[in-house]
């Protein structure tokens, strides 16, 4: 008995330790995988990606190595999900800062084994920030069921809950989460609700406010909706808006969402102002999507909702108003981009933590570009406003919501380019000497058919440098009534 | 002799709760299949685990078998009969161990008796005919039926190990008699409370549901006339009566008919209601989501359908239904991989399998049979075009500025003209 439990053992291992096979058919082609990791740059700190093979075979092997050296990583697998052992991929990513390495497929097609093409992707010298944030919610309309913010480790696949609508009550839209400079330590979020309310974390103390509550030098009837926190953590800018959803009859776009009114304002966590002006919070124009930059905020401007107005005839330029952080004051807004003029609308701009640059989305028209399969990401370079289209992150389908990592050297940005219907994290390298984007990958999951099942989208994709560990304490803070 | 009684009760009891839920309580199992879905993915299963543990998965598990109306009905049975039949074992069990003590003093031998008591008066089979009422409500879940069948399986296994093969005494001759009668009893007392607190609109509603779903409006018209004619007032049946109606060319027709003065209480009610007996204006309202899209698909107005079908899969979470809907939706409207996306968990299913391949051939042909899309042919696509969500007639006046042959259009838009201006008046 005990010998045939042996030679059954080591059947089992011998089944295990498959060795690599010589390919008898090369073929001049990439092989077919399920994402392009050709030409991609990872950073040293991401986790592997999963992908399979998009053609019919029996077996997988896939090998990973440094380009001109053998190969560091070995999997065999079936065609489905093939995913380098996370250990051995970031052992090899360490070794290859600032190289090239393969990605070579060999697979069983026909009881031959056939060669593919080597796909070559960078490594980076530059560390990705260690988390990614996000809301986990289905591309909707207006009414929802579970929705949650998430985080995730990207140097591996840990998914944590940062907090979920369900943990309040299902009533509840938990939205916006915003970090000073990535900081989870000057954090804020709203929760929208029966006991909502804007959180205003600041390391131990979570508070929940109402950031339009005093406001100084104007009015601010619609409270305080898209935030931008500026770096110190001292002032975040809101704007406030009046929006609305409506539906396209026909047509392959199924939601517009508009403002009906907007303004601007930057609230001051030690005092607990609302400043404004009547330059940013007239009747004459709709302002919103505020972003720091070093003396005051970008943001887009379109000419004030009237009456029976058509949505698409609403479009956004892109604007600047100088603030001074000392007296408190704004300056005169300007018209720094004015894509209305050509008959496109601009949204979601964000400066680079260098100054130097400003990513923004451009679209038909309206400024809620995720349900605009037009939009696309453009890049201005803030020193001579020169502007060009980002053909490198874009595709044929939606780009829209970006944000950048701490250092300015990584981007995420959402993209439906997959089906159209559901956004996905995309991660792209930035080189701010040239102005260029490397060419971008789905952020890393465990299993191939990750997004494959997910029914929810990515919203608001924002990078943290360390894990929220407030979970708690927020949920407290969120329940107690004011 | 307590034993047969008990093993003839467990047959009586399935082959009673088998024929109710085919027949008068098909509707419940038709409900909860709407409303789960078991899908067969490892990134399901932890999800539904993380949001709502080991009941949500067991009712998602169960329901999925009520798809099909015999298995459904055969594993609902099943499972009250196994709920009372672990709770004689576990008091079987109880009885044994008590009756092991000779000693009469000791208390342990007192309570052996009561639990002997407790089985000759079939209280396991009051709290199974108790489970059962429970469930008839569309308000308690699967996850009770699971709850239950678990709590009492595990004890009745582990006890049931426990006593290994000690057997128990016979019980006195005059305990089969009670126990006989109160079986009987219990039986014929349940049979009029049932009949007594048994739910007739609610079986009408979802049975219509059910024949609008299939496009058996014949049927439709049959439940939704009965219903309204009864003196019974419902928007969502006068909804489901207006579609049928006018699926049948007599939406007008009928209208005009009573106004002449053929009174019809089925008509009058919709009179009376105005232009909202004949959709749901959109008013965020989570309930009503789940039904509003029917009559926007039949208009072949496809983008408020998929508008509708989204909210309610929001709100309700991915089942098969709104899935289909949703995937068939995409494909009407040219958005191949967003069908792709909503067909993909179907094929991780054990009952919808069928369903996912059909739907991908539709896909690849990209049609689906007997869905218009009211724009296909002539939509002006130079400018945006933005559904009033509150007014059907301003919805169907566009569609047939786009279609002027779309008929359902049409008798909806002349019933709308004359229930407007009957408000007006």
């Amino acid at each position: 008995m005990r010998n045939i439990l042996f030679l059954f053992i080591l059947t089992l291992l011998a089944a295990c330790s498959s060795t690599p096979h010589e390919a008898t058919v090369q073929k001049d082609a990439l092989p077919p995988l399920s994402q392009d990791f050709s030409g991609v740059t990872f950073p040293v700190n991401i986790a592997a990606p999963s992908f399979s093979f998009c053609a019919p075979a029996e077996e997988v092997e896939l090998e990973v190595g440094i380009s001109g050296m053998d190969p560091a990583i070995f999997v065999s697998a079936d065609t489905a999900d093939i995913v380098p052992p996370l250990d051995e991929w970031h052992e090899l990513l360490n070794a290859a800062q600032g190289k090239q390495i393969y990605l070579r497929i060999r697979a069983l097609e026909d009881g031959q084994w056939t060669g593919y093409k080597d796909v070559v992707a960078e490594v980076s010298r530059d560390s990705i920030d260690s988390y990614l944030v996000y809301r986990l919610v289905y591309p909707g309309y207006e009414l929802w069921g579970e929705m949650g913010i998430y985080q995730r480790d990207l140097s591996s696949y840990e998914e944590t809950v940062v907090i979920r609508n369900t943990d309040i009550s299902d009533k509840t839209c938990v939205n916006c989460h915003n970090f000073a400079a990535g900081d989870v330590q000057k954090m804020m979020m709203h929760v929208r609700g029966p006991i909502g309310g804007t959180m205003l974390i600041r390391g131990e103390d979570i508070r929940k406010i109402n950031p339009a509550a005093h406001p100084v030098g104007g009015d601010l009837p619609n409270g305080a909706t898209y935030p931008s926190s500026e770096k110190s953590g001292r002032f975040i800018a809101f704007s406030s808006n009046n929006v609305q959803q409506f539906f396209h009859s026909d047509g392959k776009k199924l939601i517009e969402v508009s403002d009906m009114a907007s303004d601007l304002f930057v609230f001051d966590t030690q005092t607990g102002d609302a400043i404004t002006s009547p330059d940013i919070s007239g009747d004459e124009w709709m302002e919103t999507f505020p972003t720091w930059s070093e003396d005051g905020l970008y943001f887009c401007r379109a000419k004030a909702y009237k009456e029976a107005m058509p949505l698409d005839s609403i479009r956004y330029d892109l604007c600047f108003v100088s603030f001074d952080q000392t007296t408190l004051q704004f300056g005169k807004p300007e018209v720094v981009y004015s894509p209305s003029a050509e008959g496109h609308s601009c949204s979601f701009p964000r400066v680079s933590p260098d100054g130097r640059w400003l990513l923004f989305t451009q679209s038909d028209y309206g400024n809620f570009s995720i349900w605009h399969p037009e939009a696309d990401l453009y890049l201005m370079n803030l020193a001579d406003r020169s502007i060009r289209r980002c053909d490198e992150l874009n595709s044929d389908n939606t780009e829209s919501y970006h944000s950048w990592s701490k250092d300015g050297r990584w981007v995420v940005f959402s993209s439906r380019r997959i089906d159209g219907n559901w956004t996905r994290p995309y991660l792209a390298h930035f080189d701010a000497a040239t102005g260029t984007f490397g060419k971008p990958f789905l952020l890393p999951q465990e299993t191939t058919d990750y997004y494959l099942q997910l029914m929810q989208s990515f919203n608001v994709p924002e990078f943290t440098t360390a894990p929220i560990t407030i979970r708690k304490s927020l949920l407290e803070a969120i329940q107690k009534e004011e | 002799m307590l034993r047969k009684i008990q093993l003839f009760t467990a047959v009586l009891l399935w082959l009673v709760s088998f024929t109710l839920y085919r027949t008068l309580l098909s509707h419940v199992l038709y409900y909860f299949d709407q409303h789960h879905l078991f899908i067969y993915t490892r990134q399901y299963i932890a999800t539904v685990w993380r949001r709502e543990g080991w009941e949500g998965l067991a009712t998602d598990f169960v329901s999925q078998f009520f798809h099909n109306e015999v298995l459904g009905a055969a594993v609902l049975a099943t499972i009250l009969v196994l709920i009372y039949l672990s709770f004689c074992s576990i008091l079987r069990s109880a009885r044994i161990w008590c009756q092991k003590r000779k000693d009469k003093a000791d208390a342990r031998l007192r309570v052996g008796k009561v639990v002997s008591w407790l089985e000759i008066l079939q209280v396991p089979l009051l709290l199974t005919l108790f489970v059962f009422f429970s469930f008839t409500r569309l308000e308690d879940s699967v996850s009770t039926l699971v709850g239950y069948l678990g709590t009492f399986g595990f004890w009745a296994v582990l006890l049931r190990i426990l006593r290994r093969k000690e057997q128990s005494s016979e019980q006195p001759r005059y305990a089969t008699y009670i126990s006989a009668s109160v079986t009987l009893l219990a039986f014929l007392f349940s049979g009029y409370l049932f009949q007594k607190n048994y739910n007739i609109p609610e079986r009408i509603m979802l049975k219509t549901q059910q024949y609008a779903e299939e496009g058996d409006w014949d049927n439709v018209l049959e439940y939704t006339s009965a219903y309204l004619r009864s003196g019974h007032n419902n928007i969502l049946i006068a909804y489901y009566h207006s579609l049928a109606l006018a699926e049948k060319g007599a939406l007008t027709k009928n209208l005009n008919r009573a106004l002449q003065g053929e009174s019809d209480p089925a008509v009058n009610y919709i009179l009376q209601m105005g232009p909202q007996a004949l959709f749901f204006p959109w008013r965020s309202n989570s309930r009503e989501s789940e039904y509003g899209s029917l009559i926007y698909e039949r208009l072949g107005l496809i983008n408020e359908a998929q508008h509708w079908e989204t909210e309610a899969m929001q709100v309700f979470g991915l089942t098969a239904p709104h899935l289909t809907r949703l995937a068939k939706y995409a494909i009407a409207t040219g958005r191949p991989e967003a069908a792709e996306h909503f067909i993909e968990p179907l094929r991780h299913t054990l009952f919808f399998r069928g369903e996912a391949a059909a739907l991908e051939g539709m896909n690849a042909k990209g049609e689906v049979p007997g869905l218009k899309n009211a724009f296909a042919v002539a939509s002006d696509t130079t400018k945006a075009h933005f559904t009033n969500v509150t007014s059907l007639s301003a919805q169907l006046k566009y569609a047939l500025a786009c279609d002027s042959t779309n008929t359902l259009a049409q008798d909806y838009q002349q019933t709308c003209q004359i229930l407007s201006s009957l408000q007006q008046k």
